[in-house]
């Protein structure tokens, strides 16, 4: 009887987590070249809460360079190139009880570890954000949304 | 016999004869009894001087004096730098005006100069250094603004409704992490990487 129960436990531990944890987390990289001089700012960037807060509303001129959809799993970090010739890794880490998600980021070029070697963010549905490398006369921004699991819209 | 002059006499009594005419003045009053009187006269004074003297200052009580001065000096009030500045003003246009007017002249003088040559120099800078001190103001002002977020978001919202950043290794770099509050009682943290 023991042995039966233990066999259904390990079935169902093996096989029922087995579709949650193959699926990947959606998530979204935007790519922001922000600048002080006056200018126009994109208007999907504008429904973005938290590029209108300080220290970004003193950016005056924010183009929305590229936008990368990238799916996010454990076994492999999923990449990013950046304009300014580096890349953007970004893996899942861990899928949290709370619907967030448990990411790392680094920011290299190719084959250096000296930038951004690790950022360890958990992430709730709204972007969180990587900025400061300068490109092209301004400051890139670079937005991450990473899907929640309760299913909290992205803005 | 001529008498011991009364100048030399009080001159002999204090001791501010030269020798030789304190000698003469001795020979005199050992064969004079009119100068030795005098002389005399003038040490009873002394000794009734010093003894009132000491009178009074035994019955003075000094510890209380001094207590009192002491007292005084701790209550009265010290004027002001500008209280004494107004109050050499007030005399010395009342009694010598140039004291006043000449420094003042002065300092009016040094302030233009001063001032022409701080207009000279912002005005002879070129683009790239104005660009590059604005660019320093900004960085100073955005540095201030996160320092005030940081303080400012004591209060976070629920742990399910919040990004955070776990852990940050700037490599080569510095930099700063912080929290933007957002609308709905979230926060979005900022890793910002201080590339200069």
């Amino acid at each position: 009887m023991l042995s039966r129960i233990a066999a259904l436990a390990f079935f169902i531990a093996t096989f029922g987590a087995l579709p949650a944890s193959a699926e990947d987390v959606k998530g979204e990289v935007l790519v922001v070249l922000a600048k002080e001089a006056e200018g126009p700012v994109d208007a999907k960037l504008k429904s973005i809460d938290a590029l209108q807060k300080p220290p970004f509303n003193s950016f005056k001129t924010m183009e929305l360079l590229a936008t990368h959809d990238v799916a996010l799993s454990e076994d492999a970090p999923a990449t990013v190139q950046l304009p300014n010739g580096r890349s953007l890794q970004i893996k899942l880490v861990e899928r949290m009880a709370d619907g967030r998600h448990k990411v790392s980021v680094s920011i290299n070029r190719p084959d250096k570890q000296d930038y951004l070697p690790l950022l360890t963010v958990i992430a709730s549905g709204e972007p969180f954000f990587v900025a400061g490398q300068k490109h092209a006369g301004g400051t890139l921004v670079i937005g991450v949304k990473i899907a929640s699991k309760s299913g909290k819209p992205s803005k | 016999m001529e008498h011991v002059q009364e100048d030399a006499l009080n001159m002999h009594f204090d001791g501010e004869l030269a020798p030789t005419e304190a000698a003469s003045v001795e020979r005199h009053l050992a064969s004079c009894g009119e100068c030795s009187k005098r002389l005399t006269s003038m040490q009873r004074l002394r000794e009734m001087i010093l003894m009132s003297s000491e009178q009074v200052a035994s019955e003075v009580d000094f510890d209380a004096m001094f207590g009192r001065v002491e007292q005084g000096t701790k209550i009265a009030p010290v004027p002001g730098l500008i209280d004494r500045i107004g109050l050499w003003v007030t005399e010395s246009l009342q009694h010598n005006p140039m004291r006043v007017w000449a420094p003042a002249g002065g300092l009016a003088l040094a302030a233009a100069a001063a001032l022409a040559f701080v207009l000279r120099s912002s005005g002879a800078g070129t683009e790239g250094e104005d660009e590059v001190a604005r660019r320093g103001v900004i960085a100073e002002e955005r540095e201030i603004k996160r320092e005030k977020m940081m303080v400012a978001e004591n209060d976070p919202p629920s742990e399910s409704n919040a990004s955070e950043v776990v852990q940050v290794d700037f490599g080569s770099n510095t930099g700063t992490v912080f929290e933007i509050a957002l609308a709905d009682g979230a926060s979005t943290p900022v890793v910002w990487i201080n590339e200069d």
